[in-house]
């Protein structure tokens, strides 16, 4: 896209399941129709171990030999580069004994997850990327509400490894979602307040803070020197039900239609009946010269090319965007 | 188009721009969900091939009509 916002569009989309998005090949597509689509970078987002294949820095390492030859991959599909990396410490990963689940809410996990973030930063550093994007905490149904204290605990990780991203040259921006145990609007202020800003960004997300009842435009606002990354999608629900706390909200609230019969939360730009505002987001995004990546996604959504290509058409056709 | 399929599509194009043709061009994709593919990836792909490797094709050969 030629234009003063920078944009990249979001991997993730593609990895549906355990064995969709493992051949080369069929990376080689996604990365042709992003660059068809007028997308020049790309975030990725980590996963669980060997089928994620572009997932992980240790296999995509293996993969490709090295930062150089994965971003000679790239840019077989005229792909140029990477904007960001989405890393969640709360998900479980493949170690050698097998799956490890760690909660930055947990301070016994704190040392390991900080180690844990190092080839993260180390591979976003290496391939030329600008952010490392988190998902600062677990889900809100798995634990008992944090209150102040544990927000400041769950800080306290973030500024250990804002100390590691800010060292290696690259930003550490939390990204909300709609589920996490940092929910409401104040208990984001919460977190945000207790990490260092010269260190730790924030990033938002339009539809994540929509389903979380928080207006992406008022908030972006409110704490524009604060946002250091972007994702922008549609929603068209809000959570009028504290459906979050769903015992296994991961399934039954975003896949399983929260008893609602929402068959799915998250939808490309322009969906009718969208709630995000998204001209006036993009233009306060203008009006305050921010200077981070915005990154188009359309996760839990339908076929990843049609939402690609759909996407690409409401920044053209109604942004004014040029490809 | 561009993943090992047996037309030579930049010796089609540089052939369609010597002769002068100038009807459309139309890209089409019969059965492209046959074993688990997309049409909308299809279409994707197939506008990226376009852009970046018939382009090419289409301007050298523009470029040696000119010449003539």
């Amino acid at each position: 896209m030629k234009d003063s916002l920078r944009w990249s569009y979001a991997l993730n989309q593609w990895n549906l399941r355990l064995d969709a998005f493992v051949r080369h090949e069929d990376q080689q597509r996604a990365l042709k129709t992003v660059s068809a689509c007028g997308f020049d970078h790309i975030e990725l987002a980590s996963g669980t171990g060997r089928w994620d294949n572009i997932s992980r820095p240790e296999v995509i390492l293996l993969n490709h030999g090295s930062h150089q030859g994965f971003l000679d991959f790239l840019r077989t599909a005229k792909v140029q580069g990477v904007s960001s990396m989405f890393w969640d410490p709360q998900a479980p990963a493949e170690e050698e004994e097998g799956y490890a689940f760690r909660s930055t809410a947990n301070p016994a996990d704190s040392d390991a997850i900080v180690e844990w973030a190092k080839p993260f930063v180390d591979f976003v550093a290496g391939v030329g990327a600008e952010q490392l994007v988190v998902r600062p905490v677990g889900s809100a149904w798995m634990s008992p509400p944090l209150g102040e204290d544990g927000i400041k605990l769950v800080g306290e990780v973030w500024n250990r490894i804002g100390e590691l991203t800010s060292a290696a040259g690259i930003g550490l921006a939390l990204h909300y979602d709609c589920l996490g145990a940092v929910h409401t609007a104040d208990e984001l202020r919460g977190l945000l307040s207790a990490t260092d800003p010269a260190t730790v960004g924030f990033a938002l997300d339009t539809a994540e803070l929509t389903v979380g009842g928080i207006d992406p435009v008022a908030f972006y606002r409110e704490n524009a020197e604060r946002v250091t990354h972007v994702h922008l999608k549609d929603t068209r629900y809000a959570d009028t039900g504290e459906e979050y706390r769903m015992p296994g909200a991961e399934a039954t609230m975003l896949k399983g239609g929260a008893g609602r019969r929402i068959e799915r939360w998250f939808f490309e730009l322009g969906t009718e009946g969208g709630l995000v505002d998204v001209p006036a987001f993009v233009a306060a995004l203008r009006e305050n010269d921010y200077p981070g990546w915005v990154v188009v996604e359309s996760d839990h959504g339908g076929n990843p090319a049609e939402l690609a290509m759909l996407n690409s058409w409401y920044l053209q056709r109604v942004l004014g965007v040029t490809k | 188009m561009g993943e090992g399929g047996l037309v030579d599509f930049p010796a089609l194009m540089k052939e369609i721009v010597r002769s002068g043709y100038d009807g459309w061009l139309t890209v089409e994709h019969d059965k492209a969900e046959l074993g688990g593919g997309s049409y909308a990836e299809a279409t994707a792909v197939a506008k990226w091939y376009i852009d970046n490797v018939l382009a090419e094709a289409q301007a050298e050969a523009e470029a040696e009509v000119a010449a003539r």
